[in-house]
């Protein structure tokens, strides 16, 4: 795959290593606003390297199957993992030779990059470290569509999400919550997310928000429907599902939903 | 434990300075050798005020006029900007102007209404107008004035501009023996170096903001109105000394922290654990206030930033 952006990253390169990331991603065709996500998220992976690595190692950007993938390697490991470290490299980097990077531990940043990417595979090893982010490129004219519809069922009012769960849509929702909450305190919300195409930073925020307020206010309640499997897939891998109650059908739901529902003692 | 042990090379403003006053007109090394805080200016105080930002200015300017304020002092501004639009910045920084305003206690005027005369800048007749100012402040029956000038105009073609130095000289006299001070205030980026050494030293005190760290991308330096610190441009790691030093700082501060990004567009993970472990030392019922663009709020609130109980995520518009 040709690459549209190789470039080798050190401790002092990656103020540069931002600048060109955020300039091909959005190039590339990624919203403004993913690839802010895609710059922090980058930076990260490079940080790792600089901070917890070796020190020093390469980033590639490249176009596959509507995805733009983001590699950063790195370069020490590979060089050390026979045992024929070069002196010098590691000094500064405070690593272990032949020891893996990408260690997932708090606060390494790493955390923060699974909860951006659409997809992240990271591969500690002797050969050679690698990790991989991938962020899904909008289709042309899709990219700026999305409506909140809003409904009630069995006592229950339903907010259905369609489009991208960006910053508008993310305001949009927490305005509606807001709107709501102030009408009936006690609210029993229920946001449907079956038409969710993307969503970034912005719209993970919003929907943490919204569920903070849910929870500040005592007998509301707030459950999420019909939540794709890639969206549900992603707050399981980010430690984040727990922050909120689930369920199948919006109709389901608003049904099922308990009298000063479960959803609102996450605090 | 996050804080850093101060530098002992490392000095800010505040702090004594050797250095020849001259030394102050020149754009900005890593620490100000400015002598004096704002926050710190008295009676009698003709005080030279530089700035590299209207931020800056504004900030500065807010913490010189909340404090006279506070003190029953009677204030009066002379701005480059639109007196109405320069009150609505105070009141954005938490000063309760309109009331202040209504009351008599603080006023608010261009400069050219008052200290040119026709388009022109005579020393004589800008200081017979400073000392008209104070005796008329004496016999309101305030304690003291409060005088802060935006020297801005000085930049433009004005006939008389050369008497700057003199007037400058003559303020000093005017003030002695009154409860008067006057803040006067050059934009460094805008004055040449070789005026400002000129005016700066014709001043008793010279207020800079604090800055704790400067390069082409980063700046952090402390802010007055309302107390904490401001990050403009690009944070990262490489700043973890300076922010640390910064946050220290800050945490000295009575009450809440305002911590400004307002203008920062990008920051890392480091850098906001940094923070957020700021808020998470402070004690009940102190608050670290967020302020931020919605792109830097999202990825506090993605760091569980808005669920510690001492912290407050404002997000600001671009301006």
């Amino acid at each position: 795959m040709q690459p549209i952006l190789e470039q080798a990253l050190d401790v002092d390169s990656l103020y540069r290593l931002r600048a060109s990331v955020a300039a091909h991603a959005v190039q590339a065709g990624l919203s403004q606003c993913r690839a802010d996500d895609l710059v922090i998220a980058a930076h990260e992976l490079a940080a790792n390297v600089v901070r917890h690595g070796s020190g020093r190692g390469r980033l590639r950007l490249w176009k596959h199957e509507q995805m733009l993938h983001c590699q950063v390697t790195d370069e020490g490991i590979a060089e050390t993992a026979d045992g024929t470290e070069e002196s010098g490299r590691n000094t500064d980097a405070g690593s272990v030779p032949g020891k893996p990077t990408w260690r997932i531990e708090p606060g390494h940043g790493l955390w923060l990059v699974r909860q951006l990417a659409d997809r992240t595979s990271l591969h500690p090893g002797t050969s050679g470290s690698t990790a991989k982010i991938s962020f899904a490129l909008g289709h042309p004219g899709s990219a700026e569509t999305f409506t909140l519809a809003e409904r009630s069922s069995s006592g229950s009012m339903i907010l259905a999400a369609t489009g991208n769960l960006d910053l508008n849509l993310a305001g949009e929702l927490t305005d509606a919550v807001e709107r709501l909450l102030a009408g009936d305190p006690e609210a029993r919300l229920v946001i449907d997310l079956a038409g969710l195409t993307f969503w970034d930073a912005f719209g993970l925020a919003g929907l943490l928000r919204v569920q903070a307020r849910v929870a500040a206010s005592a007998g509301a309640s707030l459950i999420l429907a019909d939540m794709p499997d890639q969206l549900a897939l992603h707050l399981k891998e980010t430690g984040l599902a727990d922050r909120f109650t689930v369920a199948g059908s919006p109709d389901d739901a608003a049904g099922g939903l308990p009298a000063g529902g479960e959803g609102s003692c996450s605090s | 434990m996050l804080w850093v042990e101060r530098q002992p090379d490392m000095r800010w403003a505040g702090e004594a300075d050797d250095e020849g006053q001259g030394d102050r007109a020149a754009v900005v090394p890593v620490t100000v050798g400015a002598d004096t805080q704002i926050t710190d200016l008295s009676v009698n105080d003709h005080a030279c005020l530089t700035f590299g930002e209207t931020e800056e200015l504004f900030d500065l300017t807010a913490a010189f006029i909340r404090d006279g304020l506070a003190g029953g002092l009677k204030v009066l501004w002379l701005t480059d900007s639109a007196p109405r639009r320069a009150a609505t910045q105070l009141s954005r920084r938490g000063i309760a102007i309109e009331s202040a305003l209504a009351e008599g206690q603080m006023t608010a005027l261009a400069c050219e209404d008052y200290l040119l005369s026709a388009q022109a800048f005579a020393a004589g007749y800008a200081m017979s107008w400073l000392s008209e100012q104070v005796v008329a402040c004496t016999d309101a029956g305030f304690p003291g004035l409060r005088v802060a000038l935006d020297m801005s105009w000085a930049l433009r073609p004005i006939a008389g501009v050369e008497q700057l130095p003199d007037f400058e000289d003559g303020v000093a006299a005017v003030l002695a023996e009154t409860a008067a001070s006057v803040l006067c205030q050059y934009d460094r980026e805008r004055f040449d170096p070789v005026t400002l050494a000129s005016v700066a030293g014709r001043h008793n005190r010279s207020v800079a903001a604090a800055t704790y760290y400067q390069d082409a991308v980063l700046r952090i330096c402390r802010q007055y109105a309302p107390p904490g610190i401001r990050l403009a441009g690009e944070i990262d790691f490489h700043a973890e000394e300076p922010l640390a030093l910064a946050l220290a700082e800050a945490l000295r501060i009575d009450g809440d922290i305002t911590i400004n990004m307002a203008n920062l567009t990008f920051i890392d993970v480091s850098s906001m654990r940094m923070i957020v472990n700021l808020a998470r030392s402070l004690p009940m019922p102190r608050q670290v206030i967020l302020q931020c663009s919605p792109a830097i709020a999202a990825k506090f609130t993605l760091f569980g930033a808005d669920r510690i109980r001492s912290v407050s995520l404002v997000t600001v518009d671009e301006r």
